[in-house]
């Protein structure tokens, strides 16, 4: 076991380890061919998005699969899933943060990173669903607070704001550090600004510190409300199988889920990538995997009770919806949704032998797929069939709405990999400084509930 | 009087980084007043106006929050590290992180 010295000074053991803590600088100071190679081609698929999107900026919302009564499809699908996805970061760095889990040091800037970049997905969503994009305008001057979209408005633009300054806060020290290594340029100038003076001072930790717990317990309610009032925009309408009590807690569950696969995935690519074997570690995956395994229980829960109340009440709307998901067109979707969230992860992740990292990760990607497509059958089957007398509508998405799509993904990846080569994706002075301290504060704690 | 090209660098860095935050307080301010006149509309047009002022005084409150935080962390981090080193930051691990 390493020493903590009182003075706070480094032991020997941790002094090599501070050593190794290079090759997380290594990212940021080389770049590599492989980097610009997957750049290029990740540019590529964005490249044809922006072309879809020029398409349908041009011809209008004609050129997708949207109709009437079918008005939103896989761009509202998008919307939900990405702001789902962000509650990856905040609110799971967040809850390890205030509950001293010790574990999360290494992992929760890139869960972090991934909340804010999701969140602006999710916004560009609505914003191209909206066809002319000026008409964004009419909600800034019109606004109503009746309305279940300003609610949506109103509180994705606060826990963007607040994941912002989430983010940065833990940041300061690691630019500090990044200041002091570059030798000049525009980097140097960069990391000087966004690093404020930071110098270590006591001081400076102290109001730091207090700032990152303020902020942990702020993010938290705010990304709870985000993610209901994203439910509220369905189960406010008296529209079948979306007028649900359990609508906002159903897709808080969702939300939580897919955030903690999109970590997984996200710690996998960046393990491989970058050689950080030590940094996100077995126990890592282990831990992670178990918190999807209870999320994946707690879906199916949800899921169940959901669905077996509409099956029980069977009122004819809600019959019609059902039957549309359960046996109808849908249902491939449906089922294959059951068995990408529920199946795959619950058979891979239930079993200690295959909870491994390759096991997480498959079925970590299993659910994204289906917590995908999860959202896709909540927004179009009960469209093509409205409660009030349309005749029944159909929908089919066009090659505007996949390439979209998969600029998206692209366009993630890319502005991912790009914050990877401007800061430490893994929190250097957390690490350091849970391998100074931590074993002292865990030591105080567990005297503190364990019998003399 | 010549300023120094490290003084006057300094300045720039202390500048954008005063910016920085007068920005978020711009950005805070534009806001509130969207969220205000969605309230004072509604009262005007009698239409809800109680929803409106519960819900707009929750976010003003977050926003109130995020804006003490980034005031405390931007005016403390900032003062500290230029009373500690003029040229605006030294090393980045001057007690605990080394």
């Amino acid at each position: 076991m390493e020493v903590v010295k009182p003075d706070g000074r480094l032991a020997q053991g941790e002094r090599s380890a501070a050593a190794g803590d290079e090759i997380l600088y290594r990212p940021i100071m080389k770049t590599g061919r492989g980097f610009y190679t997957v750049f290029a081609l990740l540019s590529l698929v964005v490249l044809v998005a922006a072309y879809a999107y020029f398409t349908q900026f041009r011809d209008g919302l004609g050129v997708t699969g949207l109709n009437s009564p079918v008005f939103w499809g896989v761009y509202i699908t998008n919307f939900v899933f990405f702001i789902g996805v962000s509650h990856a970061g905040t609110l799971i760095s967040a809850i390890l943060r205030i509950s001293k889990a010790e574990w999360r040091r290494s992992i929760t800037r890139s869960a972090e990173v991934i909340t804010v970049l999701v969140l602006f997905f999710g916004l560009g969503n609505i914003l191209i669903d909206l066809g002319r994009i000026d008409r964004v305008l009419k909600v800034i001057a019109h606004g109503r607070f009746q309305s279940p979209l300003l609610w949506d408005v109103v509180s994705i633009t606060t826990y963007l704001t607040a994941s912002s300054v989430y983010l940065y806060l833990p940041l300061i020290p690691d630019i500090a550090l990044l200041r002091d290594r570059m030798k000049g340029g525009f980097r140097k100038r960069l990391y000087q600004v966004l690093a404020l003076g930071w110098a270590g001072t006591e001081k400076q930790i102290h109001y730091l510190e207090k700032g990152i717990g303020i902020m942990a317990v702020t993010v938290l309610p705010i990304a709870v409300s985000v993610h209901t009032v994203v439910s509220y925009v369905f189960s406010m309408t008296v529209q079948p199988m979306w007028h649900s009590a359990i609508f906002g807690p159903y897709f808080v569950a969702g939300a939580i889920f897919s955030g903690i696969a999109a970590i997984i995935v996200a710690m996998a690519i960046l393990r491989k990538v970058y050689r950080l074997e030590d940094y996100f570690r077995e126990v890592h995956f282990n831990n992670l995997g178990i918190l999807l395994l209870v999320m994946t229980c707690l879906w199916l829960y949800f899921t169940f009770s959901e669905y077996l109340t509409v099956f029980y009440g069977a009122k004819p709307d809600e019959i019609k919806v059902f039957m549309e998901k359960i046996s109808g067109r849908y249902a491939p979707h449906f089922w294959f949704m059951v068995v990408t969230c529920f199946v795959i992860p619950f058979t891979i992740l239930a079993n200690n032998r295959t909870r491994t990292i390759k096991g997480t990760v498959i079925a970590s990607v299993s659910v994204n797929i289906g917590m995908w497509l999860e959202r896709f059958t909540i927004v179009v089957p009960t469209l093509m069939h409205p409660r009030l007398p349309y005749e029944t509508g159909s929908y089919s998405a066009t090659w505007v709405e996949w390439a979209i799509l998969a600029g998206c993904f692209a366009l993630f990846a890319l502005i991912y990999m790009i914050f990877t080569k401007l800061f430490p994706i893994v929190s250097i002075w957390e690490v350091q400084e849970g391998r100074q301290k931590a074993q002292g504060e865990v030591a105080e704690r567990l005297k503190t509930y364990l019998p003399a | 009087m010549k300023v120094p090209d490290g003084a006057r660098e300094d300045r720039i860095v202390l500048g954008v980084q005063i910016s920085i935050v007068i920005c978020f307080y711009f950005f805070t301010a534009g806001f509130f007043a969207f969220l205000w006149h969605a309230v004072y509309r509604s009262v005007a047009d009698n239409d809800h106006p109680v929803h409106a002022v519960v819900l707009a005084s929750v976010i003003t409150i977050a926003f109130l929050i995020l804006a003490s935080v980034m005031t405390m962390v931007f005016s403390v981090i900032i003062r500290e590290g230029r009373k500690k080193f003029p040229a605006n930051g030294g090393l980045a691990n001057e007690t605990e992180i080394k």
